[in-house]
């Protein structure tokens, strides 16, 4: 049983003179995510949901320890990342557009370099690789320079890096991102596969389709704080997804008049 | 260290298959250096050939004796009449000289003061031929005057008590270090600003930051690619540098003088060459990694080179130099500087081995000093590019 476990984070970011101005705010900071609690556990995968500037990406960013929280703390199976940032950078795959790949080198060699990071023997490696260049259909173009690839296959090879240790938490930003119907596809099969395999996911998409094929649980944020967060089951209750998002949506602006 | 040595050799990777990249790492030292040199022999060369070029020069009724010394300097003999139309050509700068003798014109050694015979020379001192050709007419002319007494007259006998060679040196001791200063400098600074704010321009540094591999270990692995790509560099201008030392020697002619360095002067200069420029380039690294991109990192780069450039060419003034001079070791503890003074004592012959020891101690510590703190700089959040 794998459980990750986001305690109380908050994060701000310096806001300049003409933000403050556009903002209408006296604020020297603006809080991108104030105050987020939640759990996900092992075969199951847990949603981040929120209308654009709510805070996903910044969750995200302090979940995969690219930057740390002002305050609270994330747990991977009750180990801090404050504690073992390196130990726990191989237990977890992190998939975001901020991620990028070498634009000089061939998926192939991408794909040994991180190998070679995450300490993969040889035999691992080349198993590793043969299976998902071949899930993905890489093979065609594994040996063309990433700056030559299409936005969809960069993609691919930026996903199959993420994965490429096989790690217990994984956690995917916009995961179909430029891909065709083919390729979303065998993403969102791989997703599933995942899950069963016992594996703790958190996915993050402005794709209410992807959500309601793959996510047990999701949590709604808005302005930096959770909203809402059950099983989709409930969330929805009847209605499609998006009607219960702008439900949700509508409600809480109202409250915040 | 394993980390370390695949974040290096990803690098040196990338590097080597871009023909590009190589070739700046490689050639482009050597070229600048060697085609520098060749360069500054090949004008000076050409400066001192001029003077003894042809003079479009014009004379009237020189006596037998000189005629065949005028003809050979290009002179036409012509006719009195035509004296103001040359005149009038100098003027104008289309002729270069016109000289006229007498028709008595005698030669008398004792001649009562007045009684000389005297010849006009014309010239336009505005015009850079006519004034050389002036000058060397009147050397020409001298040689016919009677001597008073002579100095130095034993040809075999080296008066001069002074190193020949010293000039020599003294100039090459200024130039060189610049030379080779430059020859690496813009490959040293491309390389390191790609190397790090490259990758954190477009966005792969970070996701080597969400690896396992300690962060840190991300920097030393970056720093140690670069540290070998301009050790490569700086051979390469080493080379450059040693090929055209000699053809820079002949430049002063040298006339038969035993110029050479010895092989430990090289050595010393080579050592020199290679930890001036891990200095360099720990420095530039500290550079690109403070900065957001390569563009960044580009435009603040030269600043050093310019104050290096500056204080090197300072030191070409005797005041300045024996200020510096007074220093001591203390020029060798200062990295960057170090190697420029160090370079130009060496040409000079006059670097003790302690000074030479001292720079390539402190710039190797100081290039150490720059990776560690550039793997401090990468555990903070703000090498992360979000
Ligand atoms: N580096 C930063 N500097 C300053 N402000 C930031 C920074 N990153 C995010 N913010 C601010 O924090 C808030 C949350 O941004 P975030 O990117 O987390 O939203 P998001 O939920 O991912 O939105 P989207 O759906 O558009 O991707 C926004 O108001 C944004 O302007
Ligand atoms: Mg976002």
């Amino acid at each position: 049983m794998h459980i990750l476990r986001a305690e109380n984070l908050v994060k701000s970011f310096p806001l300049s003179e003409k933000q403050r101005k556009a903002l209408d705010t006296k604020d020297k900071r603006k809080v991108a995510v104030g105050g987020i609690s939640f759990e996900a556990k092992s075969g199951e995968v847990f949603g981040i949901l929120g209308p654009n500037g709510a805070g996903k990406t910044t969750t995200m960013r302090m979940l995969s320890t690219l930057i740390k929280p002002d305050s609270g703390d994330v747990f991977y199976d009750d180990r801090s990342i404050k504690d073992h940032p390196e130990s726990i950078r191989s237990e977890f795959a992190f998939l975001t557009t901020d991620l990028k790949l070498d634009e000089k080198s061939t998926a192939n060699e991408m794909f040994d370099f991180f190998a070679g990071l995450y300490h993969l023997t040889k035999e691992q490696a080349e198993q590793r690789k043969k299976e998902l260049f071949d899930r993905f259909a890489v093979n065609s173009f594994a040996d063309t320079k990433i700056k030559k690839l299409s936005q969809g296959m960069r993609q691919k090879v930026s996903l199959i890096i993420s994965v490429i240790h096989d790690p217990n938490f994984i956690i995917f930003y916009e995961p179909t991102n430029g891909l065709d119907i083919i390729a979303a596809r065998e993403v969102r099969d791989f997703i599933i596969n995942m899950k069963n395999e016992g594996k703790c996911l958190i996915i993050s998409t402005h794709l209410f389709d992807l959500v309601e094929k793959v996510c047990d649980r999701a949590a709604f944020i808005m302005d930096g704080k959770i909203v809402a967060n059950d099983t989709l089951e409930n969330l929805m209750n009847g209605r499609s997804l998006e009607d219960s998002f702008y439900e949700i949506y509508t409600a809480n602006m109202e409250k915040e008049g | 260290m394993r980390d370390i040595l695949t974040i290096c050799k990803k690098e040196i990777r990338s590097a080597f298959s871009d023909k590009v990249i190589l070739a700046q790492i490689v050639l482009v030292p050597f070229i600048i250096v060697f085609g520098y040199a060749m360069l500054m022999a090949a004008m000076t060369d050409g400066a001192m050939t001029d003077e003894d070029t042809q003079f479009d020069g014009y004379y009237v009724n020189a006596p037998a004796e000189m005629e065949s010394v005028f003809k050979a300097m290009g002179f036409q003999e012509t006719s009195a009449s035509e004296v103001d139309s040359i005149r009038k050509d100098i003027t104008a700068k289309t002729k270069d000289i016109l000289l006229v003798f007498p028709e008595d014109f005698k030669i008398v050694p004792n001649a009562d003061e007045g009684s000389f015979s005297d010849v006009e020379m014309w010239y336009n001192s505005s015009s850079t031929d006519s004034l050389n050709a002036s000058s060397t007419v009147r050397e020409v002319l001298s040689g016919f005057q009677p001597v008073a007494f002579t100095i130095n007259a034993d040809t075999n006998t080296k008066y001069d008590l002074g190193d020949e060679n010293f000039m020599m040196r003294r100039f090459l001791g200024t130039l060189l270090p610049v030379m080779l200063m430059v020859g690496i400098f813009s490959v040293m600074m491309n390389l390191a600003a790609e190397c790090i704010a490259g990758d954190k321009e477009r966005g792969f540094l970070n996701t080597m930051l969400i690896s396992p591999v300690k962060r840190s270990h991300i920097a030393f692995g970056k720093s140690l690619f670069l540290f070998v790509a301009v050790t490569i560099g700086g051979i390469s201008a080493f080379i450059g540098l040693v090929t055209s030392l000699p053809r820079m020697a002949s430049i002063f002619g040298a006339e038969g003088s035993t110029f050479s360095y010895s092989a430990g002067t090289y050595i010393q200069l080579f050592f020199v060459t290679v930890t001036s420029v891990f200095a360099f380039a720990g420095f530039l690294l500290l550079i690109s990694a403070v900065s957001k991109s390569v563009k960044q990192a580009t435009t603040l780069s030269p600043i050093v080179m310019m104050v290096l450039m500056l204080a090197g060419m300072l030191t070409m003034q005797d005041s300045v130099n024996k200020a510096v001079e007074k220093l001591g070791l203390v020029n060798a503890a200062i990295p960057g500087w170090n190697g420029i003074n160090a370079m130009k004592k060496i040409v000079e012959l006059d670097c003790p081995s302690e000074f030479v020891l001292v720079t390539c101690l402190v710039n190797v510590a100081f290039a150490v000093i720059c990776a560690l703190i550039i793997g401090k700089m990468f555990e903070n959040e703000k090498i992360v590019n979000v």
